[in-house]
């Protein structure tokens, strides 16, 4: 059975998550776009980021474009199976309103 | 930072959070693609528009097609190589740039093969007359929407219907109205391209 993973249910990281999951595996997303997207503030992005990569659900790269830093996000194979899981879940949830999943 | 303890989730919170992920997925496909589709759409719309509008009032068309197919492919590459810089990078880019070549090259092996390349213009038109142009020009316009509408499948259901009411439109226009059927395709279909673009990247960024 599913289970809800404590990681990504927070609001904040479910969309991070949701957003990243949208993209192609092994594609990178610019920090600025996956903030602006999302409405998040840098600050607030990039704690959650850290969470995340610390959980080894993300990658974070960081490199420099013309001379312009820039911080590209990719979500792991790891990341993405815990995901679905995740998902799963919140489906079993809807199918059965009492199930153990927590 | 240690995750904060979760409450029990109720079947609404469940069934809320399953469609805010679903939004999100959406929104952040239809953000990618603004970057990358926007411009090729009214880049190529604008290239139907010039172009059958031409093929409808002044023959020899296939040289005019040629130098303006040229001109789109290579501001397509331009706008490839500026892409560069997009907030997305990954094999997803290529592979999109590299399916749409493998269509053309699928799509001018059989233009000509169907096409008599071997008569002048003047015997070319009393053997077959103005029928061939009109049915090149419907392979051309349907071809290109079935890849908007393969495209659909993985990027936004928006350009699978794009690529069905644009076909749909042009096989109208060749049953309906094969008189006028170039001028057609560059409004219905030349239009509904540069429109479809500009809508995208006003509301999908």
């Amino acid at each position: 059975m599913a289970e809800i993973d404590r990681i990504i249910h927070a609001p904040a990281r479910l969309r991070i998550m949701s957003a990243l999951m949208a993209l192609q595996p092994g594609t990178q997303l610019d920090f600025r776009t996956l903030g602006r997207t999302l409405g998040l503030t840098d600050g607030n992005l990039g704690a959650h980021l850290q969470t995340l990569e610390e959980a080894r659900y993300i990658k974070v790269e960081k490199s420099f474009v013309e001379r312009k830093p820039r911080t590209d996000v990719a979500i792991t194979s790891r990341g993405r199976t815990r995901f679905e899981e995740h998902v799963e879940a919140l489906r079993e949830i809807c199918r059965v309103p009492n199930s153990p999943n927590l | 930072m240690i995750p904060e303890p979760i409450q029990p989730i109720s079947q609404e919170e469940a069934a809320s959070t399953l469609d805010e992920i679903d939004r999100i997925g959406r929104q952040m496909r239809r953000a990618v693609a603004a970057g990358c589709a926007a411009p090729m759409l009214i880049l190529w719309g604008s290239i139907w528009i010039v172009g059958f509008t031409a093929e409808q009032f002044f023959p020899y068309a296939d040289r005019y097609w040629l130098v303006l197919d040229l001109v789109g492919l290579a501001v397509s590459c331009f706008l490839g190589a500026w892409s560069r810089k997009s907030p997305v990078k990954g094999p997803g880019r290529g592979r999109i740039g590299l399916s749409w070549l493998i269509l053309f090259g699928f799509a001018i092996l059989w233009s000509l093969l169907w096409y008599p390349t071997g008569l002048v213009y003047g015997a070319r038109w009393v053997a077959y007359g103005p029928l061939l142009e009109r049915k090149m020009a419907v392979f051309w316009v349907t071809v290109c929407m079935f890849a908007y509408m393969i495209m659909g499948l993985w990027l936004d259901r928006f350009l699978l219907w794009l690529g069905a009411a644009v076909t749909v439109a042009t096989l109208i226009g060749f049953a309906l109205a094969p008189h006028f059927l170039f001028l057609w395709i560059a409004v219905s279909g030349g239009g509904a391209l540069v429109t479809v673009g500009a809508v995208i990247r006003k509301s999908w960024r």
